[in-house]
C-alpha cells in the first residue's frame, strides 16, 4: 500500500512537472478577449489583446487604417504560471459593415508574433435626410507643412434641444500625419452663439446660428480648424460624420428656445453609451461626401539655408532687458512673431541656433508663448552672456519657404545692443583663498581651433623665415662643402700647404728655442743651429739642417737668391760682431729673412 | 645658398601672385570673421565666396604661394568645407614642410573629421613624425647627391693609392637603401581628399555595385587614388580597405 501511495506520489509529481513543462515551454501566441458584440460607427469601444508565453521587451504594433482608429492603452502583466501580458486598445470604426481590424503584431527582440485576424460588423444610425454636413478647405492644392484653413458646418432642421448626445468624427483630423491647430479667437466670442461641439477626441469651441435648409428653418453648428498636413502626395479625406442620439418625440420642442452654451459643452459624448437603450431615442447619422486634397512637396532646399525650414514668412521681432549687464547676470529677451497664421508658428530654441550658443547660456526649456494685444506670438527666453566683450543680441534668422511665391527665403529680425561687463562674481581673487594659497594657472597650447590667416607672409615668421631643422642645416652644409671640394681642389691644396708650412707648431717651436738661447747660451753655434734648423724643416730636407751649403742651394731653388744672400752676409756678420750686437735685433733680422724666404717659397 | 633659394622661391611664387589684390582679400576675410560671431550662417556664405574667388585667381598660377594656400585652407574651414580645407593645407604643407601653424591646422581638420581611420597611409609599424617629411624633401636629395660627389671625389683624389672602399660603399648603400626608402614612403601618399560631405564609396566603377564598406565616407577622408575609369576612381583608404567614387567627390592634391 505504502509503495502503491509512493509511487502515486512520484507520478503525480512527475505529472505536475511535466505540465509545468509543457506549458512554460509552449510556444508564444496570442488572442483577443472583450470583443464587443455590437459596435457603433464613430462609437469609442475597448478590445482587449492577450500574449501569452510572452517574453519580457514584448510590445505591440499597429498597422495605419483608414478605417480604424486605435489607441493603445499601458500594457499590464498577469502573475501566473505562464507569462501573459495584456493589451487594451481603445477603438473607433470610421466605416460601417464588416470592417477588418487593423493587423496587429506583438513584436519583442525574439521575434514577432502576428495576433488572429479580426473582422467586426460596424453598424450605422439611420441616416438623416433633414441634415446637411459639409466640409470646406481654403485651398485644395498647396504646400506640405502649409497651413489651411477646415470649415466644418452641420445644418439641421432639427431642433437641438431634442440632441441628447453627439459625436462628429472627421478622419482628416484623426490622422497622424495631418497636424491640427485650433484657431486663435482674436475677439471674445459672443457666448449666446457659442457652443461647445465633441469632434473626435477633441472639444472645440464652434457657433450656432439660425439657417435655412430646403427651405425650412434650420440651425447651423460650424467651427474652423487649421489643418498642416505633413507629407507630400494626395490625401483622400474620407466622409466625415456626425452620429448623434434624437428623442423620438420632436413635438415638445417645437416652442421652445435654443440656447448655446460654451462651459461646459452642451453635447457630452458620453451620453451616447448612456442613451443607446432608451426607446425614446433613436441614433442617426449624416454623412459629408469624401474629399480630395493635394499636397505638394517643397522644391529641394537651397544649401546655404540651415536650420528647420519654416513654411509661411513670419516677421520677428527682438527686444532685450536690462541692455547694460555683467557676466553672470541675466538678459530678458523678448521674441515678438506676427506671421499670417500664427497659431502654427513654432520657435525653436535658441539654443540650438549657432550664433546664441555662441555667446550665451540659454535654459533649455522655455515657457508657453502668449499673444498680445496684436494678435503675435510672444515668447520670452532667459539668456546669459557667456563673455564680456559681446555687444549685441544677434538676430534670429529662420529659412523659410513662401508658398505663395514658391521659394525658400530667410526672414532676419533685427538685433539688440547689449553692453556685456566683466562680472565681479566671475574672476578670483587672491583673498579667496585660505592661508595666502596661490593658485597658478598651467599654460598651455589649446589643440582646438585654428590658426589665423597670413595676408603679409613678411610679418609671419612662420612664412617668411621657415622653420629650420638641424637635418636641413647639415646637408646643406654638406652638400656646399663636397661641390667646394670637388671643384676646388686647389683650395684644398692651399689649406693642407698653409696648414703644414704655416702650422702654429712650428713657428711655436722656433720661438721657444730663440728665447731659450736669448737666456741660457747665447752662442753663436747654437743661433746659427736653430735659424738652420727651422728652415730645414720648413724646407722639409734633413740634410740641409747639418750642410750650409745643401740649405742655400734649396733656397735658391725657390728663387729666394737674394734672401739666401742676404742671411750668408748675416751670419757672417754675427761672426763678427757676435759679442757686441743685441739680441733683440738679431732676432728680428732673422725672423725677418727666415719669412721672406718662406713667402718666396710659398709663390 | 640656402637663403637664397628660399628667397628665388619666395620671389617666383609672390611675382605670379603680385597681380592679386590681396589687400581687398583680407578686407573681405576681415569682414566675415567678424560677421562669424554673431551671423554664422552667413559668415559661413560669405567665407565661401571669398574662397572660390581666391581659388579661381589662383587657377592660373602654375603653384600657389604657400601663405595663400594656407589662407584657402582656413576660408573653407570657416565656410564649414572641411575637405576642401584639409586639401588646400595640404598644399600649402608641401611648399612649407616645417610649418607648425599648418601642421596645427591640418590636426584641428583630421580630428573633426567623421570617419575614423588611421592619420596617413603609412604601415603602422612607421612611425608618424617630421623625420618622414624630412626625408622626403629634396634636400634629402641634395644631401645624397653631394655623398656621390664626394665618393666619386675621393675615388679620383686616390686612385694611384691604394683605396680603402669600406667606408665609401658602405656610405653609398645606406644612401642608396635610403633614398629607395624614400621613393617608398613617397608611394604611399595620399595625393586624393574626399570633398563630398558624404560619398558612398562602392564594389565597383557604378552606381549598380553595392557599397564598399558599411558607412559612407565623409569629407576630409584623404585617398590614395589607383585607378581612373571614365567618371570614377579606385580608392585605397588608409586603413587599406579599396572602394570606387565618383571623380568628382574628390579633390587632388597634386594639381
Amino acid at each position: 500500500m505504502k509503495v502503491l501511495l509512493g509511487s502515486m506520489l512520484l507520478l503525480g509529481c512527475f505529472v505536475s512537472n511535466l505540465w509545468a513543462e509543457i506549458a512554460t515551454s509552449a510556444y508564444w501566441d496570442s488572442a483577443w478577449q472583450d470583443t464587443p458584440k455590437e459596435v457603433f460607427l464613430g462609437l469609442p469601444f475597448t478590445i482587449t489583446l492577450v500574449s501569452i508565453n510572452s517574453p519580457v521587451d514584448v510590445d505591440l504594433e499597429i498597422q495605419a487604417s483608414r478605417d480604424w482608429k486605435v489607441e493603445r492603452q499601458k500594457l499590464e502583466a498577469l502573475k501566473s504560471s505562464v507569462p501573459t501580458t495584456i493589451f487594451r486598445l481603445n477603438c473607433i470604426a470610421l466605416s460601417s459593415g464588416n470592417v477588418k481590424f487593423p493587423k496587429v503584431e506583438l513584436i519583442s527582440q525574439q521575434g514577432r508574433v502576428t495576433t488572429p485576424e479580426l473582422t467586426l460588423a460596424i453598424k450605422s444610425p439611420i441616416e438623416d435626410a433633414g441634415s446637411l454636413l459639409e466640409l470646406k478647405f481654403s485651398k485644395h492644392e498647396f504646400y506640405e507643412r502649409e497651413t489651411l484653413v477646415l470649415q466644418a458646418k452641420w445644418i439641421t432642421t432639427l431642433p437641438l434641444e431634442a440632441i441628447k448626445a453627439l459625436k462628429w468624427i472627421i478622419p482628416c483630423m484623426e490622422r497622424s500625419d495631418v497636424r491640427v491647430v485650433e484657431m486663435r479667437q482674436e475677439t471674445e466670442p459672443d457666448e449666446s452663439k457659442s457652443i461647445g461641439l465633441p469632434i473626435g477626441e477633441r472639444r472645440i469651441i464652434g457657433t450656432w446660428e439660425i439657417a435655412t435648409l430646403k427651405g425650412e428653418e434650420a440651425r447651423a453648428l460650424s467651427f474652423e480648424v487649421l489643418l498642416q498636413p505633413q507629407q507630400a502626395g494626395e490625401l483622400t479625406f474620407e466622409n466625415s460624420f456626425l452620429v448623434y442620439s434624437v428623442e423620438r418625440d420632436l413635438d415638445k420642442y417645437k416652442n421652445k428656445k435654443w440656447r448655446g452654451n460654451r462651459y461646459p459643452s452642451y453635447f457630452n459624448n458620453n451620453f451616447f453609451e448612456a442613451t443607446q437603450k432608451s426607446e425614446d431615442m433613436q441614433r442617426m447619422i449624416v454623412i459629408s461626401r469624401e474629399q480630395k486634397i493635394k499636397v505638394k512637396a517643397l522644391p529641394p532646399k537651397p544649401v546655404n539655408l540651415k536650420g528647420d525650414v519654416q513654411v509661411g514668412y513670419p516677421m520677428i521681432r527682438l527686444s532685450a532687458e536690462p541692455k547694460k549687464l555683467q557676466v553672470g547676470e541675466s538678459l530678458q529677451l523678448t521674441i515678438t512673431v506676427a506671421s499670417p497664421v500664427i497659431e502654427t508658428f513654432d520657435l525653436s530654441m535658441l539654443n540650438t541656433m549657432a550664433a546664441f550658443d555662441r555667446n550665451f547660456r540659454t535654459p533649455s526649456d522655455r515657457s508657453a508663448p502668449s499673444y498680445n494685444e496684436r494678435g503675435e506670438k510672444v515668447y520670452v527666453q532667459t539668456l546669459w552672456p557667456k563673455r564680456a566683450d559681446l555687444t549685441m543680441v544677434p538676430p534670429i534668422v529662420l529659412a523659410c519657404f513662401d508658398p505663395e511665391k514658391g521659394f525658400y527665403l530667410e526672414s532676419e529680425s533685427n538685433s539688440v545692443a547689449i553692453e556685456v561687463t566683466g562680472g565681479e562674481n566671475s574672476a578670483f581673487n587672491r583673498a579667496e583663498f585660505a592661508g595666502n594659497e596661490v593658485i597658478k594657472s598651467e599654460i598651455q597650447a589649446d589643440p582646438e581651433g585654428i590658426w589665423h590667416h597670413v595676408w603679409r607672409p613678411s610679418l609671419q615668421p612662420e612664412f617668411s623665415h621657415p622653420k629650420n631643422h638641424l637635418w636641413r642645416w647639415l646637408l646643406v652644409i654638406f652638400t656646399l662643402l663636397a661641390f667646394a671640394i670637388s671643384f676646388f681642389k686647389s683650395f684644398i691644396g692651399y689649406v693642407r700647404l698653409w696648414l703644414e708650412d704655416s702650422g702654429f707648431n712650428k713657428t711655436r717651436h722656433f720661438n721657444r728655442a730663440l728665447n731659450q738661447w736669448r737666456t741660457q747660451s747665447q752662442d753663436r753655434e747654437c743661433l746659427r743651429s736653430i735659424v738652420l734648423e727651422h728652415l730645414a724643416n720648413h724646407l722639409k730636407d734633413s740634410k740641409a739642417r747639418y750642410d750650409e751649403k745643401t740649405l742655400f742651394e734649396k733656397i735658391k731653388q725657390l728663387g729666394a737668391e737674394r734672401e739666401a744672400e742676404s742671411l750668408k752676409s748675416w751670419l757672417h756678420e754675427q761672426d763678427l760682431k757676435f759679442s757686441s750686437a743685441t739680441t733683440k735685433v738679431c732676432e728680428g733680422e732673422i725672423q725677418t729673412i727666415v719669412l721672406k724666404i718662406l713667402g718666396r717659397r710659398l709663390k | 645658398m640656402k637663403s637664397l633659394l628660399i628667397a628665388m622661391y619666395f620671389s617666383f611664387v609672390l611675382l605670379q601672385a603680385q597681380d592679386m589684390d590681396v589687400e581687398s582679400y583680407e578686407r573681405k576675410s576681415r569682414a566675415a570673421l567678424e560677421m562669424a560671431q554673431y551671423h554664422p550662417d552667413k559668415a559661413r556664405l560669405m567665407h565661401e565666396k571669398i574662397a572660390l574667388q581666391l581659388e579661381a585667381e589662383l587657377e592660373g598660377l602654375k603653384e600657389a604661394p604657400a601663405h595663400l594656400a594656407y589662407n584657402l585652407g582656413n576660408l573653407w574651414y570657416h565656410a564649414g568645407e572641411l575637405g576642401r580645407s584639409l586639401m588646400w593645407y595640404r598644399k600649402a604643407q608641401k611648399a612649407l614642410p616645417y610649418s607648425s601653424m599648418i601642421e596645427h591646422n591640418i590636426g584641428v581638420v583630421l580630428k573633426e573629421r567623421l570617419d575614423q581611420l588611421p592619420k596617413s597611409h603609412r604601415p603602422a609599424w612607421l612611425p608618424y613624425g617630421e623625420w618622414l617629411m624630412i626625408l622626403e624633401t629634396p634636400f634629402f636629395l641634395s644631401g645624397y647627391a653631394a655623398w656621390v660627389v664626394l665618393l666619386w671625389h675621393v675615388v679620383k683624389w686616390t686612385k694611384k693609392q691604394q683605396v680603402n672602399w669600406t667606408l665609401p660603399l658602405g656610405v653609398f648603400a645606406l644612401t642608396l637603401s635610403l633614398w629607395l626608402f624614400v621613393l617608398w614612403l613617397s608611394s604611399l601618399r595620399a595625393d586624393a581628399v574626399i570633398l563630398d560631405s558624404e560619398v558612398v564609396a562602392r564594389k565597383g566603377n557604378g552606381l549598380i555595385f553595392a557599397p564598399a564598406f558599411t558607412y559612407p565616407l565623409h569629407e576630409a577622408t584623404e585617398v590614395r587614388v589607383l585607378e581612373e575609369r571614365s567618371s570614377w576612381v579606385l580608392i585605397q583608404l588608409s586603413n587599406g580597405e579599396y572602394g570606387w567614387v565618383p571623380k568628382r567627390s574628390i579633390g587632388w592634391l597634386n594639381q
